[in-house]
């Protein structure tokens, strides 16, 4: 990572690139440095405190592409954990068909149309507006924590 | 990636000190709904008019719900291993609902 780091610097002192460039080409590395990191801790963002980090699900996260994550820490030490791949938030738009007809029939004259809602696009577009993928965070003054984020 | 086969739920007991662990083969509950969605196939095909009144509950067409329900299977399989719910109590059980 230092090398990468040095050649950019290089490049940026021999005229190579712009010193712009150069900024945009290191912030990169540093954010790929944090998902990497995030990814071998195998959960929380870097800005999820350091007691939540202790509590990590042991369970990897590696492989499955993004997650929507739900925290809740209460102040007596009692925590839940739920990871739900984003993926899947989208395939259980199949699930409308347990709507009965009626039911939909009186979504259709609203028209809402729920089998082509595009969750995973909605919880993209909220968390590209946060620079930590945060989308919920509650912190109580009796100590309960609550995060909801994508990673 | 590596699909999951089963779904294991842990149960941890602390003050009794019981630990349960609940492995559900969903690669053979996928295999058992797929059975189904074929079967509810074959009877649509074969008694068209009794398969419309067995098979609509309440609207509810159950050929799609079947269809809907092995997909969900078939794509909570494609994640591959992840814990999918852990709840701890302070001094007391803790359950996790895993992928592997």
């Amino acid at each position: 990572m230092n090398e990468e780091r040095l050649k950019i610097l290089e490049m940026v002192s021999q005229g190579k690139i712009s010193s712009e460039e150069g900024v945009r080409l290191l912030e990169a590395l540093e954010s790929d440095r944090d998902a990497e990191a995030g990814r071998a801790a195998g959960n929380a963002p870097d800005s999820y405190n350091a007691d939540s980090r202790k509590n990590r699900p042991a369970g990897g996260s590696g492989g499955q592409g993004r997650m929507l994550r739900i925290r809740i820490e209460e102040e007596d030490g009692s925590r839940v954990n739920v990871n739900v791949p984003l993926g899947l938030l989208r395939s259980l738009g199949k699930l409308t068909s347990l709507i009965p007809r009626d039911v939909k029939d009186k979504l259709d004259d609203q028209e809402i149309d729920l089998a082509n809602l595009d969750i995973e696009g909605i919880l993209d577009a909220m968390s590209e507006g946060t620079s930590d993928g945060h989308l919920v965070d509650i912190d109580e003054a009796d100590g309960d924590k609550v995060s909801i984020y994508i990673e | 990636m590596r699909r999951s086969n089963f779904m294991i739920i842990d149960i941890n007991d602390s003050d009794s000190r019981k630990k349960i662990k609940i492995p559900i083969p969903i690669f053979v509950l996928g295999d058992a709904v797929e059975a189904t969605a074929d079967l509810i196939y074959l009877l649509s095909l074969l008694m068209p008019r009794t398969a419309r009144k067995l098979l609509n509950i309440r609207g509810i067409e159950i050929r799609s719900v079947v269809e809907a329900v092995f997909a969900t299977i078939e794509d909570v399989r494609g994640f591959g291993s992840f814990v999918l719910v852990e709840v701890q109590e302070a001094h007391g059980t803790a359950v996790c609902i895993r992928m592997v």
